[in-house]
């Protein structure tokens, strides 16, 4: 079997402001296989956010160490990290996190136009994208004129415009009410079944990390421990 | 006005402003505390800020110190020149007049001596002769043709101050022997002279030799032009005038600088009693009779053509009362009847009355009143210096108004801009129930101290900007003529420094009070959760609401009344209600209240459009009406306003989706507008007849077209957006960054939109400056329209003559006669003329150029308007050099016939700042921006004062106004002459005129600078100033472009503005889009990418707005150029590709480094950091 696709080892991030020190993450070890779904569980404060901002190398860390693909992200440049970040990874935020001033169908062509592709194919990935969120008629809208579901789902097909390896998902369901969120969960774990993603998401709801192959439980900056969700039936452990 | 009382004003409204703002803060400390602690927390922006309101003071205080600079530089002149005196007695001809014999006699100067004998205010009278000769110093052969000889009575030197030597001696007038003089130290340096050197004075009787006992300080006796002094008997033996003066100055009380009253008193009296007694009485028989007054008053009520102004009215209507009162000749009388104005006006009246009897024994009377001229020499100078000191605040602040206007427009971006960075803030203050007054408070706390900040800073950069700029004119005027005399020394009055402050701060706290209330009104819902909304509509109150409003305001002090006795629980605090009761029983509160509740009653329907059509119409047919260009044109921009708002309006309620309705109106709204301000001046004129508008046009129709260009760019900024993309869209690294580099600002309208204008704005008028600047300059191609086709000008002293000129060139050893091609002979000579038919009756000054058959034959000046009548058959009315050389012909021919300068035409309606030639000779019915075909007309001609015979002469042509305009005489040439045949002084004088100025092509290849110099030499016994005339004109325009980049340089400040404002929008972006930012990174945008997005939006909002400016300005120029084509041929219109460029290069360059801070702040921002904002 191939190497995991994340792999942490005493992971350790402490923030300092003036006399506050709080250590987020104090000591985290993970591996998360490819093609797994994986949702990180636990209260607010534990560093579920911190952990994933540090595996996706959005954020340094202090000690430890991460690979992506078996490649260490320490002794990556911003700019190299960047590029990695373009190419291999995609990310939904709580508040969506579209550029206001741009369409659904321009916010889904982002990350391809930043990839290289040509217009015309970016135009028509984004589309695609957008059709299998179920968002073909709105792609001309501005996020302004989206419900918070159609603009969750817009963000949704822009994690995936590029076919990334992993997903990361900061409480994609955060500011949705129920209905929505589990619409969004269903698209997120088909694309992990159709596509073989891989899939990182924070969550405060037993609902969404149920839906996920295994759930990682977090407190105080500490892996607590974890167990098995209901979609983690195929992968055998 | 007096900028005294100007400045009191501004200080006081000043103080009661500051002093609300300041009891408001005392009653609620809290919200001062919580404006004030913004100001530290983001001190980059505090500086952007504090920059950007500073701007209109600067431009301000800068204009009025340059104001006060012009004025003090003048004032010392003037000061320097006159010394101590005040008042100058001189022959009532006017010395200038070379036709006639300004020496005063021994009686007249006894009676002048005798009656300032015993006056107690007058401390010196000093007779003197001052004459123009040339000078030669015999150790260094240096000469100066135009030395200022004068002769001063030793023994009445008192009153007048000291003569001190350059080594600091003071010495006597009285000290000095036969044959000896001083020297002045400007005329010292001229020709190196020092104390023992022997001169050559060269007068109207021979050569005097001179030696020269000391160098004299400069001021008092000794002046400041060039000068050689000696006593007056020695003046009077080198003139051969024994016992004769030319003029008798007069010292008051008080020195240098006397009070302005007494001098204006003294010289009343004065002019009276230098009028002829018994003149006096026969002129008071004369205008006494019925008929007389009759005329006078039926002149004063028809005023044709407006040729009384309302100071000779009301000395006119005083006269008349005394003429009533039958107390004959009494002093009221003489001083008014002495008067020249007055005197012209009688006359004029009696002749339209067709008393045409009366008419030259009237003149004759009038001209003998006069025994001795009175001059206030220094009370006038003084004025003048005012007077011309203002001139250059007007023209600073003129041109200073874009800028001023643009930084007006910046304090209301940053206020929207604080706003918005506390909208949630300010949400959640409304919601727990602070009331919307609290927030305009709190605003206006935060603004008031940004605004002194500014205020404080910006007099001082003003004050150094004018420093600067003083040194940038003095070089600039030093460039062409070393000779000007003025001597710029930075001069600054507490009166400016008070005026530009308050104007500056009260212009930025008004501005900061209506941004603070606008911003206020936000809705609270909308603050707290931040949704982008820049300006919340305000809502409208029920009709019935709105008239219950009215009724009450209308009422006010009664209800106030009503609510304190009756309804005692309602309206706040009883010591509320009776302040508020005594506050509107003083109307001007109570009036302002009716109007605000007036306003908010009908400003719903605006939204129609319906009554901006209403007003733009009535306005527009009242600025038919009225000509007024400036009543029309706004009237008519205000009523496409209300057409593009009715097209808003139906088709919002035909249910089109807002933004479609906003774009088509507004698209609709400002390409009307812009479209009607492009046409050409004169499209219209076929609706509105000739409309009158001044400087302010160029201002107002720079404000209308930017505004309504950037409404339609901003409307249609997608288009904008492909055409960007279809054209970078090709460079692969850029793709990802320019969509929201451009996206961005063109989705913010209101703040893009505003930053455009202020760099449209700016980039407009220097466009049109530096466009109008160049047109200039093709003269240097042609230099033959203004030189006439000489190579040298060369100007003798009358006094002086050259008897045969080519005979004297003959036999100068130094000059060679083959070098000189052609010689022509004119005289310039002060005369009065009036032209036939005119409404203008009186005789008007005009100089008369009398010229010889060569100068006729060979001159080269061009015509901008002709008789064609005079032309002969078949020639090409499209060469311009045939039909001038034609016309030429024709005077030659025909001694009967004259040409006039274009100046003495019509100006054209609304040119120039006030009049300047006031009180000359113009030509009625002829403008000089018509067409140039014209028919022949008469003037009649006569010597100064009605003196002499009256020659007729008929007009067949006005001369280009390039001709002669680069010539700096003494006569000043370029205000225009009437130029005939030399023919003409046959008739007018009573004796031979000799010629005093030669024109002179000179042979290939020969020096005409040396020549000029050579000649100078040669005829220093005639007093000879040559030119060389190709110099002059480079001379000239050097001069002008430099004056040119000192004006460009002064608006350019106004790009600060542009440039600062970017900056907050900048600093404003990298806020607000943190979490924009946070997910760009996190999807692989590189930080470098981040930077560079945020540069490319500033550049494009740079270019946009510089590519509006560089076209609208273009456009503009493009109609000034059409316009004034007619009049000036030879204007060409061409673009200053390398200006624009520059222009261009700094706006972006600018843009790019205030926008260096901010992008680099943006790139920094840690994904993750951004991202917890959540």
């Amino acid at each position: 079997m191939a190497d995991p696709i994340i792999q942490a080892k005493g992971v350790v991030k402490t923030y300092r402001s003036r006399d506050v020190v709080v250590e987020a993450l104090r000591g985290v070890d993970l591996q998360v296989e490819a093609g797994e779904m994986v949702a990180v569980m636990g209260p607010s404060g534990s560093g579920k956010t911190t952990l994933l901002n540090c595996l996706s190398g959005l954020d340094s860390i202090d000690a430890g160490e991460i690979k992506i693909n078996s490649r260490p992200l320490s002794g990556m440049s911003d700019n190299a990290l960047s590029e990695y970040r373009a190419r291999f990874m995609g990310f939904v935020f709580q508040s969506f996190n579209l550029l206001p001033v741009l369409s659904a169908r321009e916010n889904v062509e982002l990350p391809l136009v930043l990839a290289g592709v040509s217009s015309s194919q970016a135009r028509s990935t984004a589309m695609e994208k957008l059709a299998q969120v179920g968002l073909t008629d709105r792609a001309g809208h501005t996020p302004a004129e989206l419900s918070g579901g159609q603009a969750q789902r817009v963000a949704v097909a822009r994690a995936l415009a590029n076919d990334p390896a992993i997903v990361w998902a900061d409480e994609p369901t955060g500011n949705l009410d129920s209905e929505n969120s589990a619409e969004i969960m269903s698209l997120l774990t088909r694309m992990n079944k159709e596509h073989g993603q891989t899939f990182v998401i924070v969550t405060h709801s037993l609902e969404v990390g149920e839906l996920a192959d295994r759930i990682v439980m977090m407190r105080d900056g500490l892996i607590e421990g974890e167990r098995a969700g209901r979609g983690g039936a195929r992968v055998a452990r | 006005m007096d900028m005294t009382v100007v400045a009191t004003v501004l200080a006081t409204l000043l103080i009661i402003a500051l002093a609300i703002v300041f009891v408001l803060g005392l009653r609620n400390r809290i919200l001062v505390k919580l404006a004030l602690r913004n100001i530290p927390r983001r001190p980059a922006q505090t500086v952007l800020i504090v920059v950007g309101l500073m701007l209109s003071t600067t431009i301000i205080a800068a204009s009025l110190a340059i104001g006060d600079t012009v004025a003090g530089t003048i004032r010392g002149t003037v000061l320097n020149a006159l010394g101590n005196t005040d008042i100058r007695v001189r022959s009532p001809i006017n010395p200038a007049d070379i036709l006639g014999d300004s020496y005063l006699d021994a009686e007249a100067q006894q009676a002048v001596l005798d009656r300032v004998h015993s006056d107690s205010r007058v401390d010196g009278v000093l007779p003197q002769i001052r004459e123009v000769l040339p000078v030669l110093n015999n150790r260094t052969q240096l000469t100066e043709a135009r030395m200022n000889v004068v002769g001063f009575e030793p023994s009445r030197t008192g009153g007048f101050g000291d003569i001190t030597t350059t080594t600091g001696e003071r010495v006597t007038l009285a000290s000095l022997g036969d044959t000896e003089a001083f020297i002045n130290e400007s005329a010292a340096d001229e020709i190196e002279a020092q104390a023992g050197d022997t001169l050559t004075l060269v007068t109207p009787t021979g050569r005097h030799t001179f030696t020269l006992a000391a160098v004299l300080r400069d001021g008092g006796l000794a002046a400041n032009d060039r000068r050689l002094i000696m006593s007056l008997a020695e003046m009077q033996r080198v003139m051969d005038r024994g016992g004769e003066v030319t003029r008798i100055d007069i010292s008051l009380l008080g020195g240098r600088e006397g009070p302005a009253d007494l001098s204006e008193e003294v010289a009343e009296e004065l002019r009276i009693a230098f009028t002829d007694e018994v003149i006096a009485g026969q002129l008071y028989d004369a205008l006494g009779s019925a008929d007389v007054i009759a005329a006078i008053r039926l002149r004063m009520s028809e005023n044709p053509g407006n040729t009384i102004n309302a100071g000779t009215k009301d000395d006119l209507n005083e006269l008349i009362s005394e003429l009533e009162t039958g107390q004959r000749a009494s002093d009221r009388f003489r001083a008014l009847a002495v008067k020249s104005q007055v005197a012209g006006q009688i006359i004029a009246s009696v002749e339209s009355a067709g008393l045409s009897a009366q008419v030259l024994p009237l003149s004759l009377l009038f001209i003998r009143l006069e025994v001795l001229g009175v001059d206030e020499l220094k009370q006038d100078g003084l004025d003048l210096a005012e007077f011309i000191g203002s001139i250059f605040v007007t023209f600073f602040s003129i041109f200073g108004s874009f800028s001023i206007i643009v930084g007006l427009l910046l304090i209301f971006l940053v206020f929207v801009m604080l706003a918005a960075e506390r909208s949630a803030e300010m949400g959640i203050a409304r919601a727990i129930g602070t009331k919307r007054r609290h927030l305009v408070q709190m605003f206006t706390f935060e603004g008031v101290a940004y605004s002194i900040g500014a205020a404080i800073v910006g007099t001082i950069i003003g004050l150094a900007a004018s420093r600067l700029l003083v040194e940038l004119l003095a070089n600039a005027i030093g460039q062409g003529d070393e000779d000007s005399g003025l001597e710029f020394r930075f001069t600054l009055t507490v009166t400016s420094v008070v005026a530009g402050f308050s104007l500056g701060l009260l212009l930025t706290l008004i501005t900061v009070g209506i941004s603070a209330y606008r911003v206020s009104k936000l809705n609270i819902v909308v603050a707290i959760r931040g949704l982008p909304a820049e300006f919340v509509p305000s809502e409208i109150l029920p009709l019935k609401r709105r008239f219950q409003d009215l009724g009450i305001a209308l009422i006010s002090p009664v209800w106030q009344l009503y609510l304190l006795v009756i309804k005692r629980q309602e309206g706040g605090s009883v010591l509320r209600k009776i302040l508020l009761f005594l506050l509107y029983l003083t109307i001007f509160p109570w009036m302002i209240r009716i109007a605000i509740v007036t306003w908010r009653l009908i400003s719903p329907y605006f939204r129609t459009g319906i009554p901006e059509i209403a007003i733009g119409l009535i306005g527009a047919v009242l600025g038919i009406n009225a000509s007024s260009a400036f009543l029309f044109f706004m009237s008519a921009s205000l009523l496409l306003v209300g057409v593009g708002q009715v097209v808003r309006w139906l088709s919002l309620r035909s249910g089109m989706r807002r933004e479609r309705a906003d774009r088509l109106g507004f698209t609709l709204m400002g390409g009307l507008i812009l479209g009607m301000w492009a046409l050409p001046f004169t499209a219209l004129e076929g609706l509105t007849g000739e409309l009158n508008g001044n400087i302010e046009m160029f201002i107002v129709s720079g404000v209308w077209m930017v505004a309504s260009a950037v409404w339609v760019v901003m409307y249609n900024a997608d288009i904008l957006t492909n055409a960007v993309q279809a054209t970078f869209g090709r460079f692969n690294a850029l793709r990802p960054i320019l969509k929201p580099a451009i996206a961005y600002p063109t989705a913010a309208r209101f703040r893009t939109g505003l930053t455009v204008a202020m760099f449209a704005l700016v980039i407009f008028t220097l466009m049109v400056f530096s466009i109008l600047n160049n047109l200039g300059t093709d003269i240097v191609d042609t230099p033959d329209k203004a030189t006439g086709g000489f190579d040298i000008r060369a100007e003798t002293s009358s006094e002086l003559p050259v008897e045969d000129f080519a005979a004297a060139i003959a036999d100068a050893p130094n000059l060679s006669a083959s070098d000189f091609t052609l010689i022509a002979a004119s005289t310039d000579v002060f005369a009065e003329a009036r032209q036939t038919g005119a409404e203008e009756l009186r005789f008007l000054d005009v100089p008369v150029r009398g010229v010889d058959d060569t100068y006729l034959r060979s001159v080269q000046f061009e015509m901008s308007h002709y008789d064609p009548s005079f032309l002969p058959a078949g020639i090409d009315t499209t060469d311009k050099r045939a039909v001038a050389r034609a016309i030429w012909n024709r005077l030659a021919e025909d001694p009967a016939l004259a040409v006039l300068s274009n100046a003495l035409l019509e100006a054209p309606a609304g040119g120039g700042f006030g009049d300047f030639g006031a009180g000359g000779f113009s030509v009625e019915g002829i403008s000089q921006d018509d067409e140039e075909l014209i028919e022949a007309f008469e003037v009649n001609i006569r010597q100064p004062r009605g003196q002499g015979d009256t020659v007729r002469r008929t007009v067949i042509a006005a001369v280009d106004p390039f001709a002669g305009a680069f010539e700096s005489t003494d006569g000043g040439g370029a205000a225009g002459v009437i130029t005939t045949s030399a023919a003409i002084f046959d008739q007018i004088a009573d004796e031979p005129v000799p010629f005093t100025v030669f024109r002179i092509q000179l042979a290939d290849g020969v020096d005409p600078g040396r020549t000029a110099a050579a000649m100078e030499t040669a005829f220093l016994d005639n007093s000879m100033l040559a030119t060389d005339t190709l110099q002059e004109i480079k001379d000239g325009i050097a001069q002008n472009d430099a004056f040119g980049r000192l004006f460009q340089a002064f608006m350019g400040l106004g790009l600060v503005v542009g440039v600062a404002s970017l900056g907050v929008l900048s600093f404003r972006a990298v806020v607000e889009r943190r979490l924009s930012i946070g997910m760009m990174r996190a999807i692989g945008y590189k930080s470098r990418m981040i930077q560079i997005q945020f540069l490319l939006e500033s550049v494009f909002v740079t270019v946009l707005g510089t590519a509006l400016g560089l076209g609208l300005g273009a456009l503009i120029s493009w109609n000034i150029v059409n316009s004034i084509q007619d009049s000036i041929d030879g204007l060409s219109y061409s673009v200053p590709w390398a200006t624009v460029t520059v222009i261009v290069v700094i706006a972006v360059v600018a843009a790019l480094l205030t926008t260096f801070i901010p992008a680099r702040q943006a790139s920094k921002i840690y994904p993750s950091e951004a991202l917890r904002y959540e």
